[in-house]
């Protein structure tokens, strides 16, 4: 069971790889169809965001392609998830092998249902690189199955404390994603889509990933309480995610209540992933109560 | 302003607080200070987290907490140099979490969202409260956002397609011209107010658990007993170690570690349970979480005269050259021990041990020790020091169990805090209040306003609200492209509708929601 986790890890890469490929060269076309059209229309064309970047003509194939990929690299990371959890007998989280797998997984599914609903493949040439950026990292650390250490031996709450932490690190991937977008065009880079749908999209991954990071914190402090009699103890970990959910509860008042929109609320976006990252990795270099990562 | 209002203002006498409290509440319901509270929280949090903090455990005593800061200062000092280490314990950078500047921004930041959340209350509550059926000609206009047009719809039909996509439908008929509200997730509306306490609810049950609880790390070795509170506490628990185990996998490490709690009251046995790290014992209001262990060692201390001065178990709760470390005074003498444990694989443990005498005070006012005698003593073996009138026996090297006693009477509300923080943002997030009104005038037209949360994809909800519509009219005239644009409706049901229901407005794409009403 181990062996085909990773074959199809293995295969997930490669299949992310060749997405993002699909991605840059569907992108590409469709910039040059326009600017093309551009040109013909003596520079009245206009590009109209609302739709798919990934248009519908010739050089959407490959963006079909690409998409058919990236489901495929999704389905290969489930299934390498799913076959390496019938082999140990927990969730996929205990270390940080697992949980960058995971994470990725989270990152691409998110992505697709984001694709699926606002049809921007552009916004898989951010978000999908971070996967494989992520997967890649996966293969320089130690891939052992080892039985889970004390601290995790719950498999309920390690599995819906991680879970639920993956769909939230998901969505701010995609917010992340669409908030560089935003300042992309913001700062000049032509062809790109309409500002107001790039500040949706962000809007709507956060509204979406924001309770959910709430959920990691309260499942979090749950466990905390099980296992160690304190429901808070400012571990680094728990300190970074509360400094995450505090900037995206920043980013959320700001633009719900006083209309936040634009720029200023791009980079606290920005800003938010850098966090959301800091919480990911913040326990290789800080220790704490989260150090089981496998790595310390 | 009338000038009445104005002689009547003139006229009553100025509240002297009146323009600190205007002052106070500008500032907490002010987004940018609001922000500002959460960068410097956040970037105390990463000062917290980069800068090695204290553990809990060494503010038990003065001994501990000049025994943890040395360690710090053996990290820190070397780098960052003596003064600006004093400068950062001076200002509790090594306990950012429990200085009294960090509480009083957290207790800021609660009287914030409770100043911003009392002032978006009455706005809140009229919003949910307050239900215009009927609203003036104007606020249909359709080349208004979020606007439609159409004919061919009775408002029975309407009320229908609106009651099947759960709107709360309530109608009014005025001059012959029938008007429809549908309201959908009104009350949800309100649960920002849930978040909101939430929060405020967990700093105070966190303001609860610090003032009333206990919590107390106990360590217990094999066969001991301890009490969980002072001496002389009425009722007082006593926790008595009946055995522990740490299993090892094959590589070394420790595969689990549990303890055989006992717990007597008044001599009574009230509760006994292994007890693990996720599975902890409740008992008589307290709950006893197993959390850490190390190891200990037995000794037995006798004076030359045959008199026993120690017998019984020390844990090493400290590490010293990367070993397990302990210390015990010696009772009787004015003499202290250090030990330090050396284990390898494969051979027999080592305990070295240095006797140490206090003989004055250093300059800076600490006691100032001149070691005794230095020696090793493995198990069964005896250290008989000459500089010393007494012998140590090693009868064995064990371990202890860490047990975190604990009382909490605000866990209570932290769960519910929590429960409160994430129904509201379920509430709020995905449940989203979405209005929408209808009037249809004598001679058939139906003219349609609508008005969402922020949260609602406007486009694709207003777009099948329309598409629905379109489905049930009852085209009066030869309009070909209806039908064909209500099938393409699935595809693109807003732009479809639009263009079959002959939307004079402009188009439902906004992502944004009026603040029409």
């Amino acid at each position: 069971m181990l062996k085909m986790s990773e074959y199809s890890f293995i295969a997930a890469i490669l299949s992310v790889a060749l997405a993002i490929v699909f991605y840059a060269v569907a992108v590409v076309s469709v910039r040059v169809q326009r600017g093309r059209a551009a040109v013909a229309a003596g520079g009245a064309a206009t590009f109209d965001g609302g739709t798919s970047v990934a248009v519908t003509s010739g050089s959407s194939t490959f963006g079909t392609y690409g998409t058919l990929v990236a489901w495929l690299s999704f389905a290969f990371l489930l299934a390498s998830l799913t076959f390496r959890t019938i082999a140990t007998g927990h969730g996929p989280f205990a270390n940080m092998y697992e949980f960058s797998i995971s994470f990725a997984t989270g990152i691409i599914g998110v992505y697709l249902f984001f694709e699926r609903r606002y049809h921007q493949r552009i916004l898989g040439l951010i978000v999908l690189p971070i996967a494989l950026l992520m997967l890649l990292y996966a293969t320089t650390i130690p891939a052992t199955a080892d039985p889970l250490v004390p601290a995790l031996q719950n498999n309920l709450l390690l599995t819906v404390h991680v879970a639920v932490a993956i769909v939230a690190y998901g969505t701010f991937s995609v917010s992340f994603a669409a908030a560089v977008l935003y300042l992309l065009q913001s700062y000049g880079v032509p062809r790109l889509p309409r500002a107001e749908l790039l500040d949706e999209i962000s809007y709507r991954a956060v509204v979406i990933g924001f309770p959910f990071m709430t959920l990691v914190i309260i499942l979090g402090a749950v466990w905390a309480n099980v296992a160690w009699g304190s429901y808070w103890s400012w571990d680094p970990k728990e300190t970074a995610s509360l400094v995450t959910w505090l900037i995206y509860g920043a980013y959320l008042h700001a633009r719900v209540v006083r209309g936040w929109r634009g720029n200023r609320a791009a980079w606290l976006l920005v800003v938010g992933f850098g966090a959301t990252l800091f919480t990911y990795f913040g326990n290789l270099f800080f220790g704490g109560l989260h150090s089981y990562s496998g790595l310390n | 302003m009338s000038v009445g209002r104005r002689i009547a203002r003139g006229a009553a006498p100025a509240c002297p607080f009146a323009a600190p409290f205007r002052a106070a509440r500008g500032l907490l319901t002010s987004v940018r200070f609001a922000v500002a509270q959460i960068v410097v929280i956040a970037i105390i949090a990463v000062v917290g987290m980069t800068v090695r903090q204290l553990p809990g455990f060494a503010f038990r005593t003065d001994a501990d907490y000049a025994a943890q800061m040395g360690l710090l200062r053996e990290r820190y000092e070397p780098v960052l140099g003596r003064p600006l280490v004093d400068l950062m314990e001076r200002l509790g950078l090594f306990a950012v979490f429990t200085t009294w500047w960090f509480t009083a921004l957290l207790v800021l930041l609660a009287a914030s969202i409770v100043v911003c959340t009392l002032d978006r209350l009455p706005r809140l509550w009229r919003q949910a409260s307050e239900i215009r059926v009927v609203q003036p000609e104007p606020f249909y206009d359709p080349s208004l956002p979020e606007r439609a047009a159409m004919t061919g719809v009775s408002a029975e039909d309407a009320a229908g397609v609106l009651r099947r996509r759960r709107f709360h439908v309530r109608s009014a008929v005025v001059d012959g011209v029938t008007y429809l509200y549908g309201d959908r997730n009104r009350l949800p509306k309100l649960a920002t107010l849930l978040t909101h306490a939430g929060l405020v609810l967990f700093l105070v049950a966190a303001a609860v658990s610090g003032r009333f609880g206990f919590e107390e790390g106990l360590l217990i070795a094999q066969g001991e007993a301890v009490p969980v509170e002072r001496l002389g506490t009425p009722g007082n628990i006593v926790l008595k170690n009946e055995g522990f185990a740490a299993p090892r996998l094959p590589d070394g490490r420790f595969a689990d570690f549990s303890t055989d709690l006992a717990v007597y009251r008044d001599g009574a046995l009230i509760a006994r349970k292994v007890i693990r790290v996720n599975d902890p014992l409740d008992v008589a209001g307290y709950s006893f979480h197993q959390n850490f262990f190390g190891p200990a060692v037995d000794l037995a201390i006798r004076a030359t005269d045959g008199g026993v001065l120690w017998d019984g178990w020390v844990p090493l709760d400290a590490v010293s050259a990367d070993r397990p470390y302990g210390r015990l005074s010696v009772p009787g003498r004015d003499v202290g021990l250090e030990l330090l444990l050396d284990r390898k694989a494969g051979a027999p443990a080592l305990v070295a041990i240095v006797g140490s005498q206090r003989t004055g005070t250093d300059p800076d006012g600490s006691p100032h020790f001149d070691a005794l005698f230095v020696g090793g003593v493995e198990p069964g073996g005896t250290l008989a020091p000459s500089a010393a009138d007494f012998t140590i026996e090693l009868r064995s090297v064990g371990a202890y169990t860490g047990i975190v006693a604990k009382r909490d009477p605000g866990l209570g509300l932290v769960w519910l805090a929590f429960g409160l923080l994430i129904v509201g943002l379920v509430l709020t997030f995905y449940l989203p209040r979405r209005r929408v009104w209808l009037r249809v005038d004598r001679a058939g037209e139906l003219r349609l306003a609508w008005a969402s949360d922020r949260y609602v994809p406007v486009r694709r909800e207003l777009g099948g609200l329309l598409t629905d519509l379109v489905a049930i009219r009852v085209d009066p005239g030869p309009r070909p492209a209806a039908t064909a644009t209500a099938a393409a409706a699935v595809a693109e049901p807003a732009a479809a509708a639009a263009a079959a229901a002959e939307m004079r407005a402009a188009s439902p794409g906004s992502p944004s929601g009026s603040a029409a009403g």
